[in-house]
């Protein structure tokens, strides 16, 4: 995405999606943060609980059968990002 | 909509008095509106359009006017097709207003929809140099945003997807997201 925004001026980038569960939260949002920036405010981030098991067992992510079951798997990471920095806004659609 | 000085000239190219009631158009404007506002979001008041694409004669010109000429007077002026996004009455007289670049989240229609492209990294054969070309090509075109996944497995099976041969050949399913 960043490859891809440094190579173009005006085109948004959406994560479609990212999976949630997969990643660091403060770790994610600097990274999304810092990309928003340098695109210009050209980032939109679309969130998931993902689907696909083999990765959940790579990743050594929480088990796959609680993705959907833990109230934290999409809004705690979703709050982290918010709140790890005050230039990254986001919204809820 | 076309644009009242094109109607005026094609008129006297053609050596009639008038050919406004000839072009099957709605609305015509003055101040050689539609061709600027092409591509553009325009509010006629209280009614906001969105231009589509400019208009070329087509053959229903033929059966109401006689001339022959009048193709390739109205060839690359032939007016701007635009989508009605609200609700309102456009009165004779009405101010045209331009809004490009600016987002009407509140309208019906289909129109309010934004279309991005999925970009294919996760293709085995993709190369740097085509993912640039096929986000350049993406901007140009006017599309809203691309969308790339988030997958560290790749599947080694791959289904058969739409190509667009403007996009270089690149499997490209389009998305739409509602805004």
């Amino acid at each position: 995405m960043g490859f891809l925004a440094g190579a173009t001026k005006r085109i948004r980038f959406a994560t479609s999606v990212m999976i949630a569960p997969y990643r660091n939260p403060i770790i994610t949002a600097k990274m999304l943060s810092s990309l928003d920036v340098l695109s210009n405010g050209r980032v939109i981030v679309g969130l998931g609980v993902g689907w696909m098991k083999e990765e959940f067992e790579s990743l050594q992510a929480p088990p796959f059968e609680d993705r959907a079951r833990s109230p934290t798997s999409i809004s705690k990471p979703l709050e982290n990002f918010g709140q790890a920095t005050s230039i990254f806004q986001w919204q809820v659609l | 909509m076309i644009e009242e000085e094109v109607l005026e000239l094609a008129a006297k190219e053609l050596g009639v008095a008038s050919i406004a009631d000839k072009t099957r158009r709605n609305i015509v404007t003055g101040g050689r509106a539609a061709g600027r506002i092409a591509a553009a979001r325009i509010r006629y008041w209280r009614v906001v359009m969105r231009g589509i694409r400019l208009f070329e004669p087509c053959g229903h010109l033929g059966k109401g006017f006689k001339s022959p000429g009048i193709f390739k007077t109205l060839e690359r002026r032939s007016g701007l097709k635009a989508a009605i996004l609200s609700d309102g009455v456009i009165r004779v007289g009405d101010k045209i207003a331009h809004q490009q670049g600016s987002h009407i989240s509140h309208c019906a229609g289909w129109m309010n929809y934004d279309f991005g492209l999925h970009v294919p990294a996760s293709s085995p054969t993709v190369k740097a140099e085509d993912l640039v070309r096929f986000a350049q090509q993406a901007e140009a075109l006017g599309f809203y945003c691309l969308t790339l996944a988030d997958h560290i497995v790749v599947r080694e099976i791959f289904r058969a997807v739409p190509v667009i041969p403007s996009m270089g050949n690149i499997p490209a399913p389009v998305i739409i997201s509602k805004r």
